[in-house]
């Protein structure tokens, strides 16, 4: 069999779409890594997903070592350099190797002319390494790696744990099942587990959540194509705890693709009437699966909250608005976040979730409860944005969240991101009076 | 040590089945080598005597990044542990620059004769397990191409062809 080295040019153009911004990690490896085996499909995505988590750092380090910017039509020279310094401060590959390979690539990019360059700048940080990495900690952007914008956000947002998000933002997240509560139980879950040769913990937080202790390919946990269980996390999963459920309610899941929290509503009392609705038609043929694979009832249409439609000219008693965000909750799951969210686009998203409330809200029963949530960890998106909405809206009260023995007070549920555990989460349940 | 000639599809030399080797003696050893060397220049990370024209059942291997872990396995018998098919995107020097997707078990045991005539056996997963399926086929006459469609097998094979036309006339 011959040596292959193509893997690397496979990183080198889903890496230099991510870094054009033409599309976000979770759609472009799909078709990206398409024509590699499972085998460079796993070392595909160590590289990718690590190359983003520590884009911050790396970029800072090229960018010292290159003496001027590298062309914009040049870019995959710099992914593959970016790659280089990954693999030589993240990964066990001996360092000769690492050199070697990345200009064995940069020779099948057909770009011969950068094989010295290449070469000098992996060089020099091999021979500098401490020296770039003392500079890299006086730095907080470089450090963490995350854009500035995003971490003076996070640092003024939450002064006194920012350190902690920040870090908890770059370790990679455990997979993590919601147990289906109609068809089986957690313990005896954990147990099908164990016999399957699978370890498994409880989660702490939500009542079914189940956390593996390595990731596998969901068609290899026993149970799952039958419904058994869905991957989730565990922040997500407590929806069904916070919102008061109670069979026959008219629910409406006002942004639902694809579909998860519809499902954990459903587990948790099938006796709902649920519309889930979303302005995605494409996401929402997920949510339908999720439903088929479960066996959960639901009405499912493709609308738009912020548009009149017909599916959602009634009033529901309970509504769900699980809202578009800038998803700095979930960094450690996608760490392209970092690289491709702007301060302009959290903006945007600030506006659109308010928009959705405002829409969402007269849909809402007197007495019943509406429930919004992020997966943000800025305060600007939830208790900002929230603590708004009420100043404006008289009928609106917040619910105070008992949870885990703590109250989460008046500003809402803000959960940050926790190594081994769930994600950086926000939940505000609204009343109607 | 000495470069080999490495056959290439649709050579029907590939085709041959290889016999068992009797005496693991010095000959064999400088053919190891040869083959070794011939393997790394290629640059291979497998290469079966069958396709050095050698009928005998004599693979080598390195699938190390380093190149620093050659093997060698004289009459392997391979045992599927792991049925569970995998995925992995095969090349062959014998069908040079041609990559596809080949599925064969995740999991397999082999048993062979070192360089030296000892017998040994290992477990192998992922891309060792991958190459050494890949070399045994080889010496049952056996290619990677035989695992694709037809219409994709002919396109290579037409291609290929048409390439050493074009090399002869030149």
């Amino acid at each position: 069999m011959p040596k292959a080295d193509n893997e690397r040019l496979i990183y080198c153009r889903v890496m230099t779409a991510i870094l054009r911004g033409e599309g976000t990690l979770a759609q472009l490896q799909k078709p990206g890594f398409a024509d590699a085996g499972d085998l460079n499909r796993a070392l595909l995505q160590q590289w990718c997903y690590g190359v983003c988590r520590w884009f911050h750092r790396l970029d800072g380090t090229a960018k010292i070592l290159l003496e001027k910017p590298l062309r914009n039509k040049d870019l995959d020279v710099y992914c593959l350099i970016l790659l280089g310094l990954y693999q030589l401060s993240f990964m066990q590959t001996p360092d000769h190797a690492v050199i070697n390979e990345a200009v064995v690539a940069v020779d099948a990019l057909n770009k011969p002319w950068a094989k010295g360059l290449v070469n000098g700048v992996l060089r020099e940080a091999q021979r500098r390494r401490v020296e770039l990495d003392t500079l890299a900690e006086t730095d907080y952007s470089r450090w963490y790696s995350h854009p500035d914008w995003l971490l003076s956000r996070i640092k003024k947002d939450w002064p006194s744990n920012y350190r902690d998000i920040l870090e908890a933002n770059n370790v990679q997240a455990p997979m993590t099942l919601r147990v289906n509560q109609l068809r089986t139980d957690r313990e005896s879950f954990i147990s099908m587990l164990a016999e399957a040769g699978i370890a498994a913990h409880a989660g702490t937080l939500a009542d079914t959540a189940v956390v593996l202790d390595k990731a596998m390919p969901v068609r290899e946990i026993p149970g799952f194509a039958e419904g058994l269980a869905s991957v989730q996390d565990e922040a997500s999963q407590l929806v069904s705890q916070i919102l008061p459920l109670e069979p026959g309610l008219g629910v409406l899941d006002a942004c639902a693709a694809p579909g998860g929290k519809t499902c954990a509503l459903l587990e948790a009392q099938p006796g709902l009437d649920l519309l889930a609705i979303d302005n995605d038609d494409g996401r929402l043929g997920r949510a339908r699966e999720n439903l088929d694979r479960l066996q959960l009832a639901a009405k499912v249409e493709h609308a738009d909250i912020l548009q009149q439609n017909a599916a959602i000219s009634r009033h529901f008693e309970r509504i769900l608005l699980d809202v578009p965000c800038s998803g700095t909750g979930v960094i450690r799951r996608h760490p392209d976040i970092k690289v491709l969210r702007s301060p302009a686009e959290v903006s945007a998203l600030k506006e659109k979730q308010h928009a959705l409330l405002r829409a969402a809200w007269p849909l809402l029963e007197t007495g019943g409860y509406l429930l919004y949530s992020t997966c943000s960890v800025l305060r600007e998106e939830n208790e900002l944005q929230i603590m708004a909405f009420l100043e404006e809206t008289n009928e609106a009260k917040i619910e105070l969240l008992e949870f885990m023995g703590n109250s989460a007070g008046k500003s809402g549920l803000q959960l940050f991101p926790r190594n081994g555990s769930h994600d950086g989460f926000y939940y505000a349940l609204l009343r109607k009076y | 040590m000495s470069l080999l000639t490495i056959l290439e599809y649709p050579d029907l030399r590939l085709r041959k089945r290889a016999e068992r080797v009797e005496a693991v003696d010095d000959e064999l050893r400088t053919l190891i080598d040869d083959m070794l060397e011939t393997m790394y220049a290629a640059p291979g990370i497998g290469l079966a005597a069958t396709q050095v024209n050698v009928q005998k059942r004599l693979l080598v291997l390195d699938v190390s990044e380093e190149n620093d872990s050659p093997m060698a396995f004289i009459n392997p018998e391979i045992e599927v542990l792991d049925p569970e098919p995998m995925g992995y995107e095969e090349g062959c020097l014998s069908v040079p620059g041609y990559f596809d997707l080949v599925q064969r078990p995740r999991k397999i045991r082999v048993r062979a004769l070192d360089r030296d005539g000892m017998p040994f056996e290992l477990e192998a997963e992922g891309i060792l397990a991958v190459c050494l399926q890949h070399e045994v086929d080889h010496l049952d006459g056996k290619l990677f191409v035989d695992y694709l469609s037809i219409l994709k097998r002919q396109r290579i094979k037409n291609k290929l062809l048409k390439d050493k036309k074009q090399n002869l006339a030149s």
